[in-house]
């Protein structure tokens, strides 16, 4: 269980990494939102996943 | 020096590393700087 666990947090963490850099440059970019609005809304959706899965699964790690 | 420390200087460098990141990829994009 600790692996999954750590797991989740290490793709959270990347997950939100990859938006830190992302939606900044989507919106700056010329005709990017249009083109990048659901790849935006993907990557927002599975972050919330994610954090409601390390605050789920961190329960059965502690 | 541990792991834990390189670890640490690891995320904080990736954090730092992130705003001059948008910058350059804005440039490059010709984005609205």
């Amino acid at each position: 269980m600790t692996i999954i666990f750590q797991l989740t947090l290490f793709a959270l963490i990347a997950v939100s990494f990859l938006l830190v850099i992302g939606v900044p440059v989507v919106f700056a970019s010329p005709s990017g939102w249009t083109e990048n609005k659901g790849t935006v809304f993907s990557g927002v959706g599975i972050w919330f996943l994610l954090v409601f899965a390390v605050g789920i699964l961190n329960s059965f790690v502690i | 020096m541990s792991l834990e420390v390189i670890l640490q200087l690891g995320s904080i460098l990736l954090v730092v590393a992130a705003g001059p990141l948008v910058i350059v990829l804005l440039s490059v994009n010709e984005g609205n700087l």
